[in-house]
């Protein structure tokens, strides 16, 4: 009896005790881990991780004039609005307290973090084809390529021929929380973001049901925007080609009655929108008078994107401020288009010295611009007269979305475009001339402080 | 009384009677051996020997069994003793006691009493003295080695109750004879046989002298010495109770009778001051178990309910992230349940581990320390029943403690914030077009001035009439109420050899403060034992709490800081504009829109907020003995909880007008209606469905007189499922128990622009979490003197580690302890009783139920721009999470001197956590915005004393006066270098700094006010920083001190005169700093704040009053930064030394002729105050540093105000 009793105990000891490894391999519900191939798709569909940039470098740009004194009043008046300011004045801190973080700083890196879980793990995920991981990861190197692009040209000088010794941005390419954040240098980063789309590029699908997706065209896309601002003209000029062979509808501003929204937007090839949005005041975008000299009251730009300021924000604004944002309460798009694509054509085909070709592009773009009563096509005299229209028509079309402000820094040497800009704020006066440091963003001090090891720029 | 004691008499007469023909009868059908004979064989047999009274024996006949049907003498002599209802017991070597049984019916004598002329004579003298049995005693005379002839006397020591009493001494006055009471009360004492009396005597219990005379037999019912503590013999680690004085851990034991010395539903009230080392903050004082929040949070790491309302912990804090409060384990097993599902009165006996070597048994969830809570269990006698009933009152809390602006100031501050713009004419000004949001009568008024409808002088006419209104007392008249609690408790208790029981229910009820709140308890307990198949003993033990719950009330919300504060001149009878400005709303209201003001008096009547918590625990509990000291013990215990909140909104409520309202959008001239009609229905559901189930070995042997083993080793699974599900109704009518169909989680547009959204959308979570553990436990005593133990436990978590490296490592403990007081050389000191060190060293875990190891993400919904299905990262990867360690080295003394008159525990210990959790920021490079990560990576250091000291100072017969100091000091630092000011520690001084506690409160050393009226503070090298640059040395700021007392603990007095009894309590704190309660935040145009801390009415307002005031001025960009830095400014620190009033408690033990009187064994009458108040406080502010009122909180919790008690407690 008492003998039964011990073995039972025992055997029944035993048996708990051999089935107890498992017992504790299950899941809490809520905390899963991404494991199979699927989750790291729902990773790359979560839009948010992946399609904003930038809210700084807009107000850089000469587009944009910030001359009435309520709205610096009122800008001036909150922290808040502070960093909106300094930028404007070409200011260094833009950030000011050693607290403050600098959003597009945090933006463009959280993305990285995103793609980089993503391209480490992604291929040893289950569940899985070979092409479907390869496309995943395209997927994540294009997103990561857009990000260090915009990077690099924010905190890092213009590409040119120091680059390689220029410091760009910490290059970033695993999820390690521990490594050493040292900035590499501005060829590094272009280096990398080369050499990522290229690799894209061979397994990004032909096209992608979602411009926030990236198909083939938005790597090719990304490469023209790259080699553009390396100054490979002729690279530029043939991936826009690419880009353009994939995608090249353009909306017809005089016969649209409303402003799609982004995920329906024909001309959006890789859609990237900005941090913030900038319809309330103080926070509009007002226009420069440069900027308003160069759109024609007749052009559906300006028609469908500008606005009479002391209509829309109220007392003591005047001029006219960019509206795109309150057509369909988006933010605006910043990543590559195809306007974007025919013009970067038109500028290699001007740089070629091929005049009249580089008008045809241009001319394909103004044709879907103006009202046909009000069209006119575009030509040029002479290769500089096209590469000024070129870049003429860039200033129109891009006006106040991320690409004035890289137009005006690679550019800013250039003998047809360099200038020294001012700009007043409450009665002072303060210039960016070519060769001035704030070509290139300062880094917050919060980031310096957390990594030594981050050079500031001077 | 007569026709009684004859009945009585008769019926003895008749038992003796029939008793003795049932003898005879047996006797002549089985005529083999008497029972002398039958003795004196088994003597021979089994070379034993045995003393028994003759009178016992003789005239008794058994059955002769055969000889060799018997391996053991203790069967044998069951065989042979049985048929008599004799009982033998063994003494030691090779003798045997033979003894008569009390019988019940013999009890009921002693108990009635006065039977016969002779016996009554006896009893007289034994009311005096305990009742003694005696027996005659034929042989038992043995001869010691001087030659002296001995005897022995046998025994059992219990007290008034009847309960055992283990370890109180039995001596024969002015010799060496003595010897001390085992686990069950039992003796046996080898005396002289000239021996004419003997002492029982224990701490607490007045001694008795009893007469020897020639009974071998002694039953003594010690009585109560009142204020004595009980010594401490057994402490529970839940896995085995350990005799004290062989455990080299450090615990600490409150009893039964402690937590009886204050009268509160909720056990945690009881434990304030009880054990050194236990630090307890209770913030709030107009309840015990009614919290403010009592919703388990399935997905929280921490404990959540209550969390407002206690906070403890057992020697400081070893974690930043993971749970701080101690484990508690109930009966034997983990709880998830809060403490105040304990019925208080169901509780024997609380033991709290402090150590490694008391703690590491619980292996990865002892860091904090555990407290061990055992529940009452039958004893083996007639049932014993106990009735009480108690009642408290408490005064209504006052509203002035809080330091608030009056109506003047806060009409001036009103004033200059519309004069300066920050209260902005375009949103708030209700005097200019467009949606206009709620301001308050001051703002109003201001505007009026502004926008030029009243005349200056009508301005300050209204002004002036609103200036003589102080309002705040009517939130007290109208919303508050002096909290009430009434309590009820029955229980019962007893138990045969084979079955014991310890049944009881209780109801409470507690109406706090706050009128609409209140909450109910129902607790049911049945503890029982059942003896089945001989030796193997089944327990089962059931508990039930049942809680209902009413929050329905406002209380003290309207002042909280924020867009729609309470203002001094505010009337309670006025109708408030919350969501919209008064003249906008009443616009609306002409074009069909509803009724849009809030009026509290409406609206404690319109919403009904019930939460019913059903909580049930089950434990089953085996234990077998195997061989010679080894036994099994299997055990299984199931926790359930069914929680629900129907939290019902009227459709005439603000909350459901504001939202119908808001969702009313006017289209033209008609009204589209975007919200549903009717009311809304909020309900939550949770369920919580726990098991552990235990099989484990345990030894228990002693070796000759010199050796003892106990050990342990066992095998332990555990999951936890929490449930929660909750959905709201739209249109919901309680009648028909019906909503409407809505668009769950759609936006909807609404006339403030502000967008709204249907939420409530069903949702349902389930986690699971399992553990899995291996443990053993070896304890090895030479000669009671040495003692050497130690531990280990091995722990495996479902949620930890992808593989089990990371968390296959073993919790371990070591100790050893010396009995100094047993060494030969002690014995000469006969002031010292016991005297014993220990020294132990070991280490505990923490887990963090939040962490991954692997990159963890969660699913979304399908994205909003191509409606695919989504997921995002919740948290990074980390492959190196490993547990919190804490490394405990404990070294402690327990003495006891002075014949048990003082007596206490010393201990010294170091805690040293290693691998603590911590959000450690890290470039936003790395991971984007959110850029703290959850690390192990902190060390962490406290060093501590805890302190016991309890003394008789006076013990006379009718006095007594007994004294207990508890005193705790505890530092607390963080070592680790990883640790250095970040620099939103600069800006909020948020973080942890290497070398400091982890509850240092930083502050900035204030440089008065620029001639802007903002803050400026001194950098490191004593330069003003104004308030738009940051600093960033750490010499810049100042460590004030720590918030959590350093010092602490108790001084208990308790009284007694004759029957009278009283028990003073205070409680000190030393070395803590809190912050006063001032202005740390100001309202700006993007965000109306309305802020009446009483600080703001001397605010900067205009160039020059920097010369003459501290507090910032309100505009300009960085009225915040300067705000913040103020209230965070070293003038701001205040001491938080307090000595305080804890309880004074009354009570009268009606003399037991009274109580007999109405059949009860004792009666007890007793009035308690608790909450005085403070004896003395070193800040000058006129605060409790306890309740430092934060008026940006979310609870405002007032000083607790005095409470009295009144309770009767009948024993029959």
């Amino acid at each position: 009896m008492k003998n039964n009793y011990i073995s039972t105990l025992l055997i029944g000891g035993l048996a708990l005790a051999s089935s107890c490894s498992k017992y504790t391999d299950i899941k809490t519900q809520g905390s899963l881990i991404a494991g199979t191939t699927d989750n790291y798709r729902y990773l790359l569909n979560y839009t948010y991780n992946f399609e904003y940039g930038e809210k700084n470098v807009d107000w850089a740009a000469a587009d944009v004039e910030i001359a009435d004194s309520v709205q610096q009043v009122t800008m001036e008046g909150y922290s808040s609005y502070l960093y909106m300011k300094n930028v404007y004045i070409w200011k260094s801190p833009v950030y000011e307290l050693s607290t403050d973080h600098d959003g597009d700083w945090d933006t463009y890196y959280g993305r990285i973090y995103n793609c980089n879980v993503i391209l480490n793990e992604v291929p040893t995920s289950t569940g899985g084809t070979d092409s479907a991981k390869l496309e995943l990861a395209a997927e994540a190197l294009t997103h990561r390529a857009d990000a260090y692009l915009t990077l690099v040209n924010e905190y890092g000088k213009p590409y040119g021929s120091s680059s390689s010794s220029d410091p760009g941005v910490p290059l970033v390419v695993t999820p390690d929380l521990n490594q050493q954040l040292k900035r590499a240098s501005v060829a590094a980063i272009y280096s990398q973001v080369e050499s990522d789309l290229k690799t894209a590029v061979r397994s990004l699908p032909a096209a992608s049901a979602y411009n926030t997706l990236p198909g083939k065209a938005a790597a090719y896309s990304l490469l023209a925007r790259m080699y553009l601002l390396m100054g490979n003209y002729t690279n530029a000029g043939s991936y826009a080609d690419s880009a353009l062979t994939l995608r090249s509808t353009l909306k017809d501003m005089a016969t649209m009655t409303s402003f799609p929204y982004r995920k329906s937007d024909p001309e959006i090839i890789f859609g990237k929108i900005a941090a913030s949005s900038n319809t309330y005041s103080p926070a509009i975008l007002r226009l420069s008078s440069e900027m308003l000299s160069l759109l024609s009251t007749t052009d559906q730009r300006y028609k469908w994107f500008t606005r009479d300021a002391a209509s829309y924000q109220g007392n003591g604004y005047t001029g006219r401020y960019f509206c795109m944002e309150q057509l369909n309460y988006e933010n605006r798009n910043i990543g590559t288009s195809v306007p974007e694509m025919i013009l970067i054509k038109a500028e290699s085909l001007a740089r070629a010295g091929n005049v009249s070709a580089a008008m045809d592009e241009v001319n394909i773009l103004r044709q879907k611009r103006f009202a046909a009563a009000d069209y006119v096509a575009m030509t040029a005299t002479d290769k500089n007269d096209a590469l000024v229209k070129v870049i003429e028509e860039r200033k129109r079309e891009f006006m106040c979305r991320l690409l004035p402000w890289l137009d005006q820094r690679r550019l800013k040497d250039d003998p047809l475009f360099s200038k020294t800009y001012t700009r007043t704020w409450r009665g002072q006066t303060y210039t960016l001339d070519p060769s001035s440091n704030r070509y290139v963003f300062p880094i917050a001090t919060y980031n310096i402080n957390l990594n030594p090891e981050i050079e500031q720029n001077p | 009384m007569i026709n009684l004691k004859k009945v009585a008499a008769f019926c003895c007469l008749m038992l003796a009677i029939s008793l003795q023909m049932f003898a005879a009868v047996a006797s002549q059908n089985q005529p083999t051996l008497t029972l002398k004979e039958a003795l004196n064989k088994a003597s021979r047999q089994f070379h034993v020997s045995f003393i028994y009274e003759d009178e016992l024996v003789s005239n008794k006949r058994v059955i002769t069994p055969a000889d060799d049907s018997f391996k053991k003498v203790e069967d044998y002599l069951s065989a042979v003793l049985k048929p008599y209802n004799l009982k033998f017991r063994k003494l030691g070597g090779s003798q045997y006691a033979i003894y008569g049984n009390t019988s019940d019916k013999a009890k009921e004598k002693d108990k009635t009493n006065h039977v016969a002329p002779e016996e009554a004579a006896f009893d007289k003298a034994a009311s005096q003295q305990p009742a003694v049995q005696m027996t005659q005693v034929q042989t038992n005379r043995t001869l010691d080695t001087t030659g002296t002839e001995m005897r022995v006397l046998v025994g059992v020591v219990t007290d008034e109750s009847m309960a055992s009493v283990s370890s109180a001494t039995i001596m024969v006055p002015g010799t060496k004879y003595m010897t001390v009471t085992g686990r069950n009360g039992d003796f046996s004492l080898k005396v002289p046989v000239n021996t004419q009396k003997i002492q029982v005597s224990c701490i607490a219990y007045q001694s008795q002298v009893l007469p020897v005379t020639n009974a071998i037999y002694y039953k003594v019912a010690l009585k109560d010495k009142t204020g004595y503590l009980k010594p401490v013999e057994v402490v529970s680690t839940g896995y085995v109770n350990l005799p004290k004085e062989r455990a080299t851990g450090s615990f600490g034991v409150v009893t039964a009778k402690e937590l009886e010395k204050t009268p509160t539903a909720n056990v945690i009230n009881r434990l304030e001051g009880m054990v050194p080392g236990l630090q307890m903050q209770i913030t709030a004082g107009d309840n015990s178990f009614v919290y403010d929040n009592v919703t388990p949070a399935p997905s929280s790491n921490t404990r959540t309910i209550g969390a407002n309302n206690y906070n403890y912990n057992i020697r400081g804090n070893t974690t930043i992230s993971s749970e701080k409060s101690p484990l508690v384990v109930v009966d034997g097993f983990p709880t998830e349940f809060d403490l105040k599902n304990l019925n208080p009165n169901d509780i024997e006996q609380i033991t709290f581990l402090r150590d490694a070597a008391a703690a590491s048994i619980w292996g990865a969830r002892a860091a904090n320390g555990v407290i061990v809570i055992q529940t009452k269990k039958g004893h083996l006698r007639s049932p014993a029943v106990n009735v009480s009933i108690g009642y408290s009152r408490q005064a209504r809390p006052d509203v002035g403690y809080l330091k608030l602006m009056n109506s003047s100031q806060a009409l001036a501050f009103d004033k200059e914030l519309v004069d300066k713009g920050i209260i902005t004419d375009a949103s708030y000004n209700p005097y200019s077009s467009g949606i206009k949001y709620y301001i308050d009568k001051g703002v109003d008024l201001a505007f009026q001035l502004k926008s030029g409808r009243i005349t200056q002088s009508e301005y300050d006419a209204k002004v002036a009439e609103l200036s003589k209104r102080n309002n705040y007392d009517q939130l007290n008249q109208y919303l508050m109420q002096p909290a009430d609690a009434q309590n009820y408790n029955l229980s019962v208790s007893g138990g045969t050899d084979v079955h014991t029981y310890f049944l009881s229910g209780s109801y409470a009820k507690e109406n706090t403060s706050t009128v609409g709140n209140y909450g109910e308890r129902i607790n049911l307990t049945a503890n029982q034992e059942f003896k089945i198949l001989k030796k193997i003993t089944l327990g089962v033990s059931l508990k039930g709490a049942f809680f209902n719950y009413a929050s329905n009330g406002i209380g003290l919300t309207p002042l909280l800081n924020g867009s729609n504060t309470w203002m001094p001149y505010d009337d309670i009878h006025d109708n408030f504009y919350y969501t919209l400005g008064e003249h906008f709303a009443d616009s609306l209201q002409n074009l069909g829109y509803r009724n849009w003001s809030t009026n509290y008096l409406n609206e404690l009547k319109m919403n009904s907020m019930r939460t019913r918590d059903n909580n049930y625990s089950g434990t089953i509990t085996l234990d077998v003995p195997l061989y010679k000291g080894l036994n099994f013990n299997g055990a299984y215990m199931q926790e359930r909880d069914y929680f629900t909140i129907r939290n019902m909104k009227d459709v005439n409520s603000a909350y459901v007008r504001d939202l119908y309202n808001k969702g009313t959008i006017l289209s033209g001239a008609s009204l589209t209606h975007n919200f549903p009609d009717g009311g809304v229905l909020n309900a939550t559901n949770n369920s919580m469905n726990n098991y552990s189930a235990r099989g484990q070995f345990t030894y228990n042997r002693s070796i000759g007189e010199d050796h003892q083993i106990s050990a342990l080793a066992g095998m332990e699974v555990r999951q936890t499922l929490n449930s929660a599900n909750s959905y709201t109704i739209y249109g919901y009518n309680p009648a028909t128990g019906f909503g409407i169909t809505v668009p769950y989680g759609t936006y909807y547009n609404t006339v403030d622009y502000s967008g709204g959204y249907l939420s409530g959308y069903p949702e349902q979570s389930d986690k699971v979490k399992r553990y899995l553990s291996y443990y053993g436990n070896a304890a090895y005593t030479y000669k009671s003197k040495y003692t050497l133990s130690g531990s280990v436990r091995y722990d495996d978590y479902n949620n930890f580690g992808l593989d089990r490296k990371y968390r296959a490592k073993p919790f371990w403990s070591t100790g050893v302890s010396w009995n100094m007081s047993k060494e030969n050389f002690m014995q000469d000191i006969t002031w010292i009783n016991s005297l014993r060190v220990r020294a132990t060293f070991g280490v505990n875990g923490n887990i963090n139920q939040d962490l991954r190891p692997f990159t963890n993400i969660s699913l979304g919904s399908s994205d909003s721009q191509t409606g695919l299905p989504t997921a995002f990262i919740t948290s990074p990867a980390n492959p190196a999470l490993k547990w919190e360690n804490t490394y405990v080295t404990n070294f402690g003394i327990d003495y006891s001197f002075l014949n048990g008159r003082l007596g206490g525990t010393i201990d010294l210990y170091n805690k040293k956590g290693t691998d603590i959790i911590y959000s450690l920021e890290i470039n936003p490079a790395l991971v984007g915005a959110n850029n703290t990560i959850q690390r192990n990576g902190v060390n962490m250091l406290n060093r501590g004393v805890d302190i016991g000291v309890n003394g008789a100072i006076v013990d006379t017969k009718d006095f007594g006066w007994n004294m207990g100091l508890n005193f705790s000091y505890n530092t607390n630092k963080v070592t680790s270098n990883t640790l250095k000011p970040t620099t939103s520690f600069y800006s909020s001084f948020s973080g942890y700094i290497e070398g400091y506690a982890t509850d240092a409160l930083w502050s900035y050393r204030n440089a008065g006010l620029d001639s802007v009226g903002m803050t400026m503070i001194y950098d490191q090298n004593g330069n003003k920083v104004h308030a738009n640059k940051a600093v960033t040395d750490l010499s810049a700021v100042k460590y004030s001190g720590r918030r959590s007392a350093p010092i602490y603990g108790s001084l208990q007095n308790t009284f007694r005169y004759k029957n009278w009894s009283m028990f003073v309590m205070a409680t000190y704190s030393f070395g803590s700093v809190f912050r006063a309660p001032v202005s740390t935040q100001y309202p700006s145009s993007r965000k109306l704040y309305y802020n009446t801390s009483a600080d703001i009415a001397n605010r900067w307002q205009k160039a020059g009053d920097e010369a003459h005031t501290i507090v910032p001025g309100v505009a300009g960009a960085y009225a915040g930064t300067s705000v913040m830095r103020y209230a965070y400014s070293d003038i701001n620190i205040q001491s938080g030394d307090y000595i305080r009033l804890r309880e004074i408690s009354l009570a009268y033990q009606l003399p037991s002729e009274m109580a007999g009187k109405v059949f009860a064994k004792n009666i007890k009458v007793s009035g308690a105050v608790r909450n005085l108040g403070l004896i003395w406080k070193k800040n000058k502010l006129g605060l409790d540093p306890d309740y430092v009122p934060v008026m940006a909180s979310t609870v405002l919790h007032l000083p607790a105000t005095p409470q009295y008690s009144l309770m009767l407690n009948v024993g029959f």
